[in-house]
């Protein structure tokens, strides 16, 4: 007579097959998963990286912990040193963040000799020009070759001129647009509550 | 070697043709990234009688990053090592592409006129700024006479 578990395709909780344990222990995070996961992801900019990083770092640090080996702590030594290279580097934007930058018309630039800070090249002689002004305030008008300054902003995220960080400046941008909307539609919907009850 | 970029060659143009005043760069003939530079002492400063020579060399990654800047001749300041390495924030971390050689120059010049003990790169020269300005200063006098050019 077959069992209960065979009948219902489960396993027999007394008798665990063989492979459960390793079915089990995939879920813990060993050393050397966290390794391999910092090893495929390390050189890409993904925030993955970043956590496969994180993971990689406690790990030793548990391990420095338990047997107080020297090799983990210079393992975590050196790779701290390595996580500063990489902490420079995410001081850059992203290469969305440069896309989606403000484009600016030459036509629409109103000095005719205006050039760029950094190739000083007159955007006007430029045949193909491809002109972004950064987000760095009211008033202000720093614009750039988008060829020269995308370099420099993917190392380091401040404004050629005026040294304003062009992240934190369009996160404030957006907050300021969200916080708009939002008081724009608490005023509709002061206003016009029973339209949206009916389209709601 | 990769060509030069317009940008280097119109800098030293115009290096050139409109000079700073007290400042000089001349490119050196066998590699156009490596200057010769001179920078007269500041008036009303210890180094007021003097002219330092100084090497500056572009990186291949200039303008994305900083220009090399060493002082050639012995001096006497805090922010100035026996080695004549320069510590100025736009040649570190402060540095930007819309900066150039002769805003850079500018700046060495503005730090010989203010010496800065509290961020020093040679702690002794720092140490004798802080504990005796005055004292410190005839030294700064002394070695500028000893080893600078003189002023025509």
């Amino acid at each position: 007579m077959s069992t209960y578990e065979e009948e219902h395709n489960i396993q027999d909780r007394a008798n665990p097959r063989a492979d459960d344990t390793t079915a089990r222990g995939r879920q813990h995070a060993t050393l050397s998963n966290i390794i391999d996961t910092f090893l495929t992801t390390s050189g890409s900019d993904t925030p993955s990286n970043a956590y496969a990083m994180e993971a990689l770092t406690s790990a030793l640090h548990h391990l420095s912990d338990a047997d107080g080996s020297r090799l983990a702590q210079t393992l975590m030594e050196s790779l701290q040193d390595s996580g500063d290279i990489d902490g420079k580097r995410s001081k850059g934007v992203s290469q969305e963040y440069l896309d989606t930058l403000e484009r600016v018309k030459v036509s629409s630039i109103s000095e005719d000799d205006a050039f760029c800070p950094i190739c000083t090249n007159k955007f006007k002689d430029d045949k193909y020009p491809l002109v972004v002004r950064l987000p760095c305030g009211h008033g202000v008008n720093h614009i750039y070759d988008l060829e020269c300054v995308g370099p420099w902003l993917q190392m380091n995220s401040t404004c050629p001129l005026c040294r304003t960080n062009v992240l934190e400046a369009e996160q404030n941008r957006r907050k300021k647009i969200e916080e708009e909307i939002r008081r724009a539609k608490e005023e509709d919907s002061e206003e016009e509550e029973e339209d949206w009850d009916v389209y709601g | 070697m990769a060509a030069l970029p317009k940008r280097i060659i119109k800098e030293t143009e115009r290096l050139v043709s409109d000079p700073v005043p007290g400042i000089t760069a001349i490119p050196s003939e066998d590699n156009l990234r490596y200057f010769e530079v001179t920078i007269d002492g500041p008036n009303h400063s210890p180094y007021a009688d003097g002219v330092f020579n100084l090497e500056l060399y572009l990186p291949d990654d200039y303008p994305m990053c900083a220009p090399k800047v060493r002082f050639l001749t012995k001096i006497y300041h805090p922010n100035i090592d026996k080695l004549g390495r320069i510590c100025l924030d736009v040649l570190k971390d402060n540095w930007s592409p819309a900066l150039q050689i002769r805003t850079i120059l500018l700046s060495i010049q503005a730090l010989l006129g203010a010496p800065n003990p509290d961020d020093p790169l040679a702690n002794d020269v720092a140490d004798d700024w802080k504990k005796d300005e005055k004292r410190a200063i005839e030294i700064a006098k002394e070695w500028t006479l000893k080893y600078a050019t003189k002023k025509d």
